[in-house]
């Protein structure tokens, strides 16, 4: 016989009395000492920490109770079913809320470090080649308004640069998938990107700081690695994976800290940039070998572009790529 | 029960029965066990777990607030507030998909939100409000489209435009959207704080304001290292003091600016509240112990690297709890007493409710 004691509160109201609860051994609830109903039929709210038990019986009346121990000993014996019990039994106890948050620390390590890319390159090739084009061409289009001027290079000259990207195409086995633009840089000055369907943009100022053409065929190659990666695609996934992981994280705790964590996600997301270019660099250097042009072209140009940035003070270059240093000796690996 | 309000804070003293002073029964440990098990839940779920996170986070805070001696409820199920969270989760997709690769279509749609946005936000106080309920009444919120439209775009936006001038008309209309929108067991709230006084909270903020500026200013320009002085360590720790601390500071003072701003607003506001017409509120929260409150709590949940983050909630629902007060005009359970039972009160078109949330 368990006894506990409660509120009974009318149905859908606040009138309530004082009562003395008791459940015998055969599960029949009691108040008074006049029997109530079958315990297996009422509605018992979860147990949170210690906060008040709301028991409904069948007519709509509530018992509540602050005695949750007493309310869990008869939920133990009578109940069949018995809801969200778990989560109390991991929530009382110092030990599991240890193991939790060694095993939360892990588990978020893993996750942004290797879950986020995985997920991300499974949603990037599984995207249609159609959503790779509209989205190439959208992202194109807000260059060309935003920071891109018409090239200013003669036609010849654009002819033979192109002919430079459809040499690394058929060397990528590939070689209808790649499509070049040339573009006065303006403000961006030498640089070259790739688009996810395969459109490289490539500025004049990237063509006139190559000293012969194989050092432009080198950026080529680590750009057609990054389309064949689909890299673009793969970085818009991995913020978006990365932002729901970190609402996840810290949406409930505080406005501020969502606005801390934005540093966590900069730090991750420049992280994940340095892997690509690590990827586009290695795939530029088997291309170039397939080419027969010395990888050397690649490290040259690097470095060229590093002392062009490098004496703008542009740090974001660095960031978001590793150092020229380190690439130039990966490069020159056998 | 324990101390009046007037023994713990001074408040305005009603006439009347003592105050009931709310009591918060919540426990920092206690809670830090239920958040990192919710967290870690959360995680390995890829997030469906939130929605039992946040019953049972709520459900922690409503049931250890108490009035009286009776707890506060919290009644939404995980699966209301799932449905409500999927919802968001694909309005938010489908937007910033469509970003990528139709912006014409996320412009529509951003448009399409923003006009939704008030009929939403009185859709999730009324879920919210439906879903709480004291010695087994429930809250209720009724708000028009209007209403809301005023309070979340119309004065926000005229306050920027008259350089925050208008700041203390939108806050008295927020005020009186929620208070007017809320029931309890039917009865309703009403505010009318007075515009003059939120004047003159606006206004003493607005001198902290330019206290901190001069100060600023004056650490920059008192010390312009003179010519001919020896450079070196001592000049970069000029720099460190005159240059880095104003901009370390500036988190703290716009906490600190709005910690002043909410204490006072609260207590005025509850000043004014009635229930019914004939109960009365009272907020006794010192800006000074507020503010002190959010940037301890944000400085030491920065240091544990969110560690704190639980003891934290504990620590300001408590500050608050204790400091609210309810005057009513004859005794509390005569009052509840004399409410008619509500038929649809626990009815099952709450179960249809759908858990839509957003803060306000």
């Amino acid at each position: 016989m368990e006894r506990f004691a409660g509120w009974c509160y009318a149905k859908d109201g606040p009138q309530r009395i004082a009562v003395q609860a008791s459940v015998d051994a055969a599960g029949v609830l009691a108040m008074g000492g006049v029997a109530q109903a079958q315990w297996s039929t009422l509605g018992v709210s979860d147990r949170v920490g210690n906060i008040p038990r709301r028991i409904t019986l069948p007519d709509g009346r509530v018992l509540e109770t602050a005695d949750n121990d007493a309310v869990d000993r008869i939920e133990l014996r009578f109940r069949r079913r018995r809801g969200t019990a778990w989560a109390h039994r991991l929530e009382r106890r110092w030990g599991w809320a240890v193991a939790a948050l060694i095993l939360t620390v892990a588990v978020g390590w893993l996750a942004a470090t290797r879950g986020v890319p995985l997920a991300a390159r499974g949603v990037a090739f599984a995207l249609p080649a159609e959503a790779l084009a509209v989205a190439s061409q959208q992202t194109l289009s807000t260059l060309d308004r935003v920071v891109l001027r018409p090239s200013g290079l003669t036609e010849a000259r654009q002819a033979e640069i192109a002919d430079l990207l459809r040499r690394v195409g058929a060397a990528a086995g590939d070689p209808g998938r790649y499509r070049l633009e040339l573009r006065d840089g303006g403000r961006i000055g030498a640089n070259a990107f790739a688009l996810p369907d395969g459109t490289v943009i490539v500025t004049d100022q990237l063509v006139q700081l190559a000293e012969v053409d194989e050092q432009v065929l080198a950026v080529l190659a680590h750009e057609v690695g990054h389309v064949e990666r689909r890299h673009g695609m793969q970085r818009i996934a991995q913020s978006t994976a990365l932002g729901l992981l970190l609402t996840l994280v810290s949406g409930d705790v505080s406005q501020v800290l969502s606005v801390a964590s934005a540093l966590p996600a900069m730090l991750l997301e420049s992280s994940y940039s340095r892997d690509f270019e690590r990827e586009a660099d290695a795939r530029g250097v088997e291309l170039l070998h397939r080419l027969g042009v010395p990888p050397a072209n690649l490290a040259r140009m690097l470095e060229r572009l590093e002392e062009k940035h490098g004496g703008k003070g542009r740090t974001s270059w660095l960031s978001s790529h590793p150092a020229t240093p380190e690439r130039v000796r990966a490069i020159a690996k056998p | 029960m324990g101390a009046t309000l007037n023994e713990l804070v001074s408040v305005p003293q009603v006439s009347g029965p003592r105050a009931a002073v709310l009591e918060f029964r919540g426990q920092g440990g206690e809670y830090f066990r239920i958040w990192i098990v919710n967290l870690l839940l959360k995680i390995v779920t890829l997030g469906i777990y939130s929605a039992w996170a946040k019953v049972r986070t709520k459900r922690y805070f409503y049931g250890s607030t108490l009035l009286e001696g009776a707890a506060f409820e919290y009644h939404a199920t995980p699966i209301q507030i799932l449905k409500g969270r999927l919802i968001a989760a694909a309005l938010i997709a489908v937007n910033s998909l469509a970003g990528h690769f139709l912006p014409w279509l996320a412009v529509a749609l951003t448009i399409a939100y923003l006009l939704l946005a008030p009929w939403v936000v009185n859709m999730s106080l009324r879920f919210n409000a439906r879903m709480s309920s004291y010695r087994n009444v429930r809250f209720d919120f009724q708000g028009t489209y209007w209403r809301a439209f005023l309070v979340l775009f119309v004065l926000p936006v005229a306050s920027a435009l008259t350089l925050w001038i208008l700041a203390p008309v939108w806050h008295r209309a927020v005020a009186r959207y929620l208070a007017q929108g809320y029931r309890f067991g039917g009865r309703p709230f009403a505010a009318d704080p007075p515009l003059g006084r939120l004047y003159v909270i606006y206004l003493q903020a607005f001198g902290l304001l330019m206290l901190f500026a001069a100060i600023l200013l004056g650490t920059m320009f008192l010390d312009v290292p003179h010519p001919g002085e020896p450079q070196g360590d001592g000049a970069s720790w000029r720099f460190l003091v005159f240059m880095v601390l104003p901009i370390v500071l500036l988190v703290p003072f716009q906490l600190l600016l709005l910690a002043f701003i909410r204490a006072k607003g609260r207590n005025l506001v509850f000043a004014g509240l009635t229930l019914d017409g004939r109960h009365r509120f009272a907020s006794g929260l010192s800006p000074w112990g507020y503010a002190w409150i959010v940037i301890g709590n944000l400085a030491a949940t920065l240091l544990t690297l969110g560690l704190f983050a639980p003891f934290a909630q504990i620590r300001s629902a408590r500050y608050t709890a204790e400091r609210t007060a309810v005057y009513p005009a004859s005794d509390l359970s005569e009052f509840l007493a004399g409410l008619p039972a509500d038929p649809n009160a626990f009815g099952s078109e709450f179960s249809d409710l759908v858990g839509l949330e957003i803060g306000i």
